[in-house]
């Protein structure tokens, strides 16, 4: 297995995040329509799912593009900076729309969630792909947990606001990252090696 | 085979150090590049003009990229030599790589011992590394230079994006020249003046308008807050932000709003605040009373030139006695004198002139 070179993977890696940005934004413009009559609790379900399937696809094409290009499992953990730049940019156009400093909270409440669904994706796929097993089981429980957790703090955030609810926000993604870099680091740094051996 | 319990709980403490150390390296990586973005930005902001709205989002853009740096994929096998640094003999790398068969519980056991032993290792402290320690040098020169200047030019400390508006308001409100030219003259050349007095929360201006609010500032007495209503909803919350008159407070009829100039700079011409004044020379009461004397000549002398000069002008109060002095006489100066060296004089003004003496001349010259 070969590795690659960092400067030019993550410059590619932005330009992903931004193309899917691009891509959910023509999505949701395009759905828009088709969700005018639902009601709100749905229309933030189906948002966030065009998201996270988006993210799928991308985390799923990575994971492909790595197998055939013969490249270590783990350099699928871009897709994270990827979801970090598609958020950036979501980060900076609702700046645009509400300027306030409010904002800020973004950061923690908003950010990890893309960040979080693409680590976990490329951990669920690369996982499955080194135990030999259907990667269809692994990934349709990534996908669903990665599609929950964004609906639901999407659901809390625009139906049943309370005043901690951005600290409280923050501190669970911040919880869930914590818990998905331990994992990366068992599966893609030691597991490597170890083959899950532990 | 598992290992035993001691050593596998001594492997994964080795393992969570170097992780953490791999995350503390990016996390210093990121924070450097991020504060040496960020004093940039700030530097950028007070050097020229840009929107904020570009310095917020080039910070979200940079605090967003932070889940990025963290998962970055390692290079090389960092596990590997996190191995091979306690494992001179390999017994851990025989056992992690022996498939399984009749040599494992030898393989196992000779890792355990291994793991017991240097289950406590710590790798060598290394120093931060040219790069990260440049990127941070940087940033902390960047950081320098931003507040160097954010002070020199009269922004104060700017951690973020330079709020000039402070500095620009008492622009706003100075008096311009007929050629459009700012004449914020200054009686003395290249003297010092505090920005409150030169023109920040200046009662001096040139517009009759002013002597309303004199009036107005004078039936309440209490200073701070005296805004007449009208103002104070566009005021208020630029002072709330800045400690300084927001654009409303210089706009618009030149009202003053939040402390009056404890000076007493703000009373008119027998309008002062002195409901309870009596004596002759005594003007205002309780806070507004005046330290000295000759502030009220100093206010007197810088409102009556910036009415008949159409500048407004400030006098320190770090002025010398005898610049004062020579300042005063020359506006006190005899007004015959002045008339007298002026060889074509106005009609008007010489009815006037008459007139005067007509009628004060029994009471001497004041």
């Amino acid at each position: 297995m070969r590795d690659v070179r960092l400067a030019p993977a993550m410059a590619a890696s932005a330009l992903a995040g931004a193309c899917l940005w691009l891509a959910a934004r023509t999505a949701q413009s395009a759905l828009a329509g088709a969700m005018a009559g639902l009601p709100d609790w749905a229309r933030l379900a189906l948002s966030a799912a065009s998201e996270e399937a988006l993210r799928f696809c991308l985390a799923l094409a990575a994971a492909r593009l790595l197998s055939r290009l013969g490249l270590k499992p783990r350099w699928a953990l871009l897709g994270v900076l990827s979801s970090c730049v598609f958020a950036g940019i979501e980060h900076v156009s609702y700046l645009v729309a509400f300027p306030s400093d409010e904002i800020y909270w973004r950061l923690g409440y908003s950010g990890p969630i893309h960040a979080n669904a693409a680590a976990l994706y490329a951990l669920a796929l690369a996982r499955s792909a080194a135990a030999g097993r259907s990667r269809v089981a692994a990934a349709a429980v990534a996908f669903a947990a990665g599609w929950a957790w964004h609906a639901l703090f999407n659901l809390s955030s625009a139906l049943w606001p309370f005043p901690a609810l951005p600290a409280l926000g923050t501190a669970l993604n911040l919880a869930a990252t914590a818990c998905l870099l331990w994992a990366a680091e068992r599966i893609f740094v030691i597991g490597g090696f170890l083959h899950g051996r532990p | 085979m598992r290992l035993a319990r001691d050593a596998r709980l001594g492997l994964d403490a080795l393992c969570a150090r170097d992780a953490l150390a791999r995350l503390g390296r990016r996390l210093a990586w990121w924070a450097s590049l991020a504060f040496l973005l960020r004093s940039a930005l700030t530097l950028a902001s007070v050097l020229w003009d840009y929107p904020e709205l570009a310095f917020h989002a080039a910070t979200l853009l940079s605090v967003a990229v932070l889940p990025g740096a963290l998962f970055l994929p390692s290079r090389g096998e960092p596990f590997v030599n996190l191995i091979r640094g306690i494992d001179e003999h390999t017994a851990i790398e025989a056992w992690l790589g022996y498939p399984g068969g009749p040599a494992e519980a030898m393989l196992a056991k000779r890792a355990e011992e291994v793991l017991r032993v240097r289950s406590a290792y710590r790798p060598g402290r290394r120093g931060p590394g040219r790069g990260l320690a440049l990127v941070a040098l940087a940033g902390l020169i960047c950081f320098a230079s931003a507040q160097l200047l954010s002070v020199a030019r009269g922004y104060g400390i700017s951690l973020g994006w330079a709020d000039k508006s402070a500095a620009m308001a008492p622009q706003e409100g100075t008096p311009r020249a007929e050629d459009g030219s700012p004449t914020s003259a200054r009686l003395i050349p290249g003297l010092d003046i505090p920005e409150r007095e030169s023109g920040a929360v200046s009662p001096y201006r040139p517009d009759r308008a002013g002597d309303q609010d004199e009036a107005d500032l004078a039936r309440n007495p209490g200073g701070a807050g005296a805004t007449p209503g009208g103002q104070e909803g566009t005021s208020q919350p630029a002072e709330g932000r800045t400690g300084q008159p927001g654009p409303g407070a210089e706009g618009g009829g030149g009202r003053v709003s939040g402390a009056v100039s404890p000076d007493g700079a703000a009373r008119g011409r027998g309008t002062g605040s002195a409901a309870a004044a009596s004596a002759p020379g005594y003007e205002g009461g309780g806070a507004s009373l005046l330290s000295s004397p000759l502030v009220e000549y100093r206010a007197a002398f810088q409102k009556a030139y910036a009415e008949r000069t159409g500048r407004e002008s400030a006098v320190s109060g770090e002025l010398s006695a005898g610049m004062l002095e020579s300042a005063l006489s020359e506006y006190y100066s005899s007004f015959d004198l002045r008339v007298a060296v002026d060889g074509s004089l106005d009609p008007g003004l010489e009815a006037l002139k008459r007139a005067w003496l007509d009628a004060f001349a029994a009471g001497g010259s004041r």
